[in-house]
């Protein structure tokens, strides 16, 4: 308990509710992550897993008893406003810039560094994904699947974010591609980034994450370690 | 007896090889589900049976007959219903009104000025409202059903043209899980009452493994097994190509619970 | 690499020498110039926003007319070029601000609204601007001073050009690279890039939008402004200017594909040179080869040439317009009935005056509920529906005037000459959907203007065709009443059974979702082609009842003013239901009956009605109602 007083939560997230115009599909959701902690949002398609990043973010109409980054109340804050607090955010389908080449992708998702980090440049995200140093001119309309879902995430460290919502990063990708994904968020999470990953796949989200937040029907049913998920799951099917 | 043959198609968007020479066959009172990593060409395969894509190459023979490249409303006349990944409904109608235009568009009365379209195919659509499980909901605006409804809705409205073939793309994508169970059963029953056939694409391996006759796993555009659930569980380059470790702990308590009494 | 002049072709086709060829090549370079300053403006707006902005034209107008005002004091201070361009760039950036002030105040409010409430606010703001240009300019034309050290022609092999044209074309050039600069080699140039793909995703990568936008707002009006600008050593400034260019604009973004600056480059070029070398084929009007282009570009590409077609609307929406058909309940029978027996005996108390205003509501209702019918079910947004309402009025004026008929005649031949109109329109509009078929609207829409006031031999130009008086027996304002409520109203009842026929559910499936229309064997082009047939006959009739209360027919009847007319009455009354659209029209005329003596600002009222509406109350009178009063809504009309 020492340990959390000393590295108090990044993201605080109590009672949130998020909406699709008039539908309801987030109810109350509630979880904290800390520096360097990962924790996985899983659950079934629909289950409200990507509908939680996306109001976190501001993306989709929000309410929430309390939504804290880095000691700021986000809760009527506007998209761009929480990304430049240093909340990443890697959307599902990845929606990078087809039209754009691989170096303009990450020109977009540029911002000034915060805190005493080395920025994250183009040259560095090069060294932890050869793949687009090799296509850095070209235009990223023309990558496969998993060169664009690292394109995503690199795009989005060109931000210099303290957190990270990660939005099913290994959803379509094949398996070897998944492994090198886990290293890049492993090297991420080691660098003292706050991770939230949103993942169908458990096996993957339980290589990365610690902590686990069970969605169903947008209500968290499970709130804990990741092992005492996996445990649950064993002990029931 | 085969129902649908697809033979050879192939299809390329600019320089992307989306799929290439895919050939299986569906056959009556058969589901085969297609199963891939996202980007494998499912889509684009469905699309190309279903006339929402015209094919490179290769062709597709509904009942004997060629419908490779045809329109999808020629396509739906000769027998071939369909669902989309995201539901695709009437949101504006209700649920037995949204039947009904399906209904009338099997009798060509949608050019019809005169008439009252609520009533026109209304019993058919209670019919096949029915068959789905939502006469409770019959007169509902769609706008206001739960996901998992709409989607049977949609169903519904794939069934109003008798078809021969069920194209289903993710049919349980969004639902809750109990939800799903009921419905491919439901489709099951469907598929073996009407003989017909039925293809799916579907990332939920209970839905593929527990209910598919046949599946045929595509990656990268290229059929890499085709075969029973078992067989193509079993298969080293599905495992680790597609499947992997959980997903193959996930497809075999599927084939398992099936296989249980 | 001059070819020796082929004598022979010269004797035959005299104009067609080697210096008619070239200087006809640099007017198409001019005039493609001018329109690819304005056009790329419009687009990159598009691209950032997705709001076709109406009031670029405004945005054109306004530039030329701070140059008109900006010159006369620079060139005061020396008469040199430099000084000349010195204003072109203050008309561009003061221009740019306005375009921003325009942003800041009203677009940031309507980003996240439906596309047709977005339209209507621009072009509320047209209005708008329109009124104030003459409050502050005047009413008549202003001509711009000559440019200095351009003035005079230079020889192309013997034959003048105009020196000035010569200076558009570098402008047109330079814009070009300029904007290709920006938009390739600067930050801000990716991020509007990106924004063009994905806004939501630029966000929330940090980018803050609102400043993008902005920016983007500035660059376009910037361009806007300068185009006009660069108009006025060649043309006066004049209150007519916006729509005349912001059709031009249309044109060129629909063809280039919206959003698409090379796309307006390339449009601009063909459109250049069709309008210079056309003139050879079709000296007397241009515009319908320009049309043809267009149409042929968006049968075999409707995203326009360079264009990206939109993403399939995957999802699940309620579109704007109609919601639900109820079978009409003993309740609305009786409402129906009331309102009927007070229109009936209306005649027994109200004066001749208000006869007359009761007549031009019918006729407008009916009109509108027309375009409700594309609209509201069919979602369908037409600007260009006074097309089909002019074109049923010309065609009973010229079967009067022309053919010798009589007003019976005359009112059959009517609804058939709106429907053949909207047959012959809607075989291209209707291929396409969303904002590409709004603009074509308004685009085929001008067609049929130009038409009105260039055809002078069947049309009488710009004073119409008078005397289209009634037969006899209806001659008499009571009369006259009754024939126009009759018919108005069957054809009101006529279009309703048509929403409640299996026509009518297919239309509305297919805007609901036209990939599941598709899917369920109905051909989702067809239903819409016929959906304007339809809409086009109510439109034509009413246009013929027009025709023949007034006694006379003019060019106004088929111009733009008169479609947002149509369409401001349907907003007033509401969008979302079926009688909104006769209360509009009801609210509406008796509303500019009663202001128009007071002020001689009705534009600019109505302007701001429409942005009012739309930012205030967006489900209008008909929307209000049943909200305030849910008793009401077991008993409307629908």
């Amino acid at each position: 308990m020492t340990r959390d007083a000393e590295n108090p939560p990044i993201l605080e997230v109590s009672g949130l509710d998020a909406f699709y115009g008039p539908a309801q599909a987030v109810f109350g959701v509630s979880f904290t992550v800390r520096p360097g902690e990962a924790v996985a949002l899983v659950g079934r398609n629909g289950a409200g897993k990507s509908t939680t990043l996306k109001a976190i973010i501001g993306l989709i109409e929000r309410q929430a008893a309390g939504l804290i980054f880095s000691g700021h109340d986000i809760r009527a804050m506007p998209t761009h406003a929480v990304a430049r607090l240093g909340l990443g955010y890697v959307p599902e389908e990845r929606r990078i810039f087809t039209d754009l080449t691989v170096a303009e992708n990450l020109e977009v998702g540029r911002l000034p560094v915060r805190g005493g980090r080395d920025a994250w440049t183009p040259a560095r995200l090069y060294e932890i994904f050869p793949n687009l140093a090799m296509m850095a001119g070209r235009s990223a309309g023309r990558m496969s699947g998993g060169e664009q879902q690292m394109l995503a995430i690199a795009r989005t460290l060109m931000g210099n974010p303290d957190a990270v919502l990660l939005d099913e990063p290994s959803e379509g990708l094949s398996p070897l591609i998944v492994e090198q994904m886990a290293v890049a968020i492993q090297r991420m999470q080691q660098d003292g980034l706050a991770i939230v990953l949103s993942e169908q796949n458990v096996a993957f989200a339980a290589e990365i994450a610690t902590r686990a937040v069970l969605l169903e029907s947008g209500v968290v049913t499970f709130d804990g370690p990741m092992a005492d998920l996996l445990q649950r799951d064993h002990d029931a099917g | 007896m085969t129902l649908l043959v697809v033979s050879g198609l192939s299809k390329a968007f600019g320089g992307v090889v989306a799929a290439r020479d895919v050939s299986f066959t569906v056959a009556r009172g058969e589901l085969v589900a297609l199963i891939g990593p996202n980007g494998a060409g499912k889509s684009t395969t469905f699309n190309m049976v279903g006339g929402q894509l015209a094919p490179d190459a290769g062709s597709v023979m509904l009942d004997g007959a060629p419908i490779t490249g045809l329109a999808p409303r020629a396509i739906w006349r000769l027998g071939v219903g369909r669902t989309f990944q995201i539901a695709q409904a009437f949101v504006s109608m209700t649920a037995a009104e949204n039947v009904a235009v399906a209904v009338q568009s099997a009798a060509r009365r949608s050019f019809g000025l005169a008439g009252s379209a609520q009533r026109e195919g209304r019993d058919v659509a209670l019919v096949l409202l029915e068959a789905v499980g939502l006469t409770k909901v019959a007169d509902h605006v769609v706008a206001t059903l739960a996901y998992g409804d709409i989607k049977r809705v949609e169903l519904a409205i794939a069934l109003a043209g008798a078809p021969k073939l069920l194209l289903m793309d993710e049919p349980t994508a969004g639902m809750a899980r109990g939800e799903r169970h009921a419905l491919m059963e439901q489709v099951a029953a469907l598929a073996r009452t009407r003989g017909l056939g039925v293809l799916f694409t579907e990332h939920d391996m209970d839905a593929v493994f527990g209910h598919a006759d046949r599946v045929l796993a595509l990656v990268a555009g290229k059929i890499v097994a085709e075969g029973t659930p078992a067989a193509v569980q079993a298969d080293e380059a599905v495992q680790r190509l597609y499947l992997g470790a959980s997903g193959a702990r996930i497809a075999k308590a599927a084939g398992v619970r099936r296989g249980a009494p | 690499m001059s070819p020796p002049r082929n004598a022979a072709f010269t004797q035959v086709h005299p104009t067609m020498s080697l210096a008619f060829v070239l200087t006809q090549f640099l007017n198409g370079l001019a005039g493609a110039a001018s329109l690819f300053i304005v056009a790329s403006g419009l687009t990159i707006v598009f691209g950032v926003t997705r709001i076709v902005n109406f009031a670029h034209g405004s945005l054109y107008m306004l530039g030329a007319y701070v140059a008109v005002t900006l010159m006369a004091p620079l060139l005061d201070v020396s008469r040199s070029l430099p000084m000349f361009l010195l204003g072109l760039v203050v008309a561009a950036l003061v221009t740019g601000l306005l375009g921003v002030a325009m942003e800041m105040l009203l677009l940031r409010r309507i980003y996240r609204s439906p596309e047709l409430l977005q339209l209507l606010v621009t072009f509320g703001l047209v209005l708008v601007v329109q009124d104030l240009v003459i409050r502050v300019w005047g009413p008549l034309e202003i001509l711009g001073p000559r440019a200095p050290g351009l003035k005079g022609a230079i020889s192309v092999l013997g034959t003048p050009f105009p020196t000035y044209d010569l200076f558009v074309i570098a402008m047109g050039l330079a814009v070009f690279c300029g904007v290709w600069l920006l938009l390739f080699r600067t930050r801000f140039g990716v991020l509007v890039r990106a924004a063009t793909q994905d806004r939501d995703m630029v966000a929330a990568l940090g980018v803050n939008q609102a400043r993008l936008f902005t920016g983007a707002l500035f660059l376009g009006a910037a361009l806007a402004g300068l185009g006009g600008a660069l108009q006025i050593p060649r043309a006066a400034a004049s209150p007519q200017m916006d729509i005349a260019v912001l059709t031009d604009a249309f044109v060129v973004t629909v063809i280039g594909g919206m959003g698409s600056v090379p796309g307006a480059a390339l449009a601009a070029l063909l459109i250049g040179q069709l309008n210079a070398f056309g003139i050879v084929v079709a000296p007397k009007s241009t515009l319908v080869l320009v049309f043809l282009l267009m149409a042929v570009v968006l049968v075999v590409r409707p995203q326009g040439l360079l264009g990206r077609p939109e993403p399939l609307a995957l999802r699940v929406v309620m579109p704007e317009g109609f919601i639900g058909l109820a079978p009409m309940t003993a309740r609305g029978r009786q409402v129906i009935a009331g309102v009927l027996a007070v229109l009936v005996a209306l005649p027994l108390v109200a004066d001749a005056y208000t006869l007359k205003v009761a007549i031009e509501v019918y006729v407008l209702a009916l009109a509108a509920f027309a375009l409700a019918f594309l609209i509201g079910n069919g979602g369908l947004v037409s600007f260009g529906h006074a097309a089909y309402f002019g074109i049923g009025a010309y065609g009973a004026g010229l079967a009067v005037k022309k053919l010798g008929l009589g007003m019976e005649p005359a009112l059959v031949l009517a609804p058939l000459a709106g429907a053949l109109a909207a047959a012959a329109f809607g075989f291209f509009i209707a291929r396409l959907s969303g904002i590409y078929l709004a603009m074509l609207t308004l685009a085929v829409a001008q067609i049929a203007y130009a038409a009105g006031v260039q055809w002078v031999d069947v049309t009488g130009g710009d004073n119409g065709i008078v005397g289209v008086w009634p037969a006899r027996w209806a001659a008499n304002r009571v009369v006259y009443y009754y024939l126009t409520l009759a018919l108005s109203a069957a054809g009101i009842a006529v279009l309703t059974c048509v929403l409640h026929a299996p026509f009518g559910y297919a239309l509305r499936a297919a805007r609901d979702s036209a990939v599941r229309a598709d899917a369920i064997g109905l051909d989702v082009v067809a239903l819409r082609r016929l959906a304007f047939v339809v809409a086009g006959a109510a439109a034509g009739l009413a246009g013929g009842l027009y025709a023949f209360s007034k006694g006379s027919i003019d060019p106004t009847l088929l111009a733009i003013p008169q479609s947002v007319d149509f369409l401001a009455m349907l907003l007033m009354g509401g969008l979302q239901h079926v009688a909104g659209a006769l209360v509009g029209a009801a609210a509406l005329h008796v509303l500019r009956d009663f202001v128009l003596p007071l002020t001689d600002m009705w534009r600019m009222l109505l302007g701001a009605l429409i942005i009012g509406i739309v930012l205030v109350a967006p489900q209008g009178i008909v929307g209000g109602v049943l909200r305030w009063a849910p008793r009401f809504a077991r008993g409307g009309p629908s």
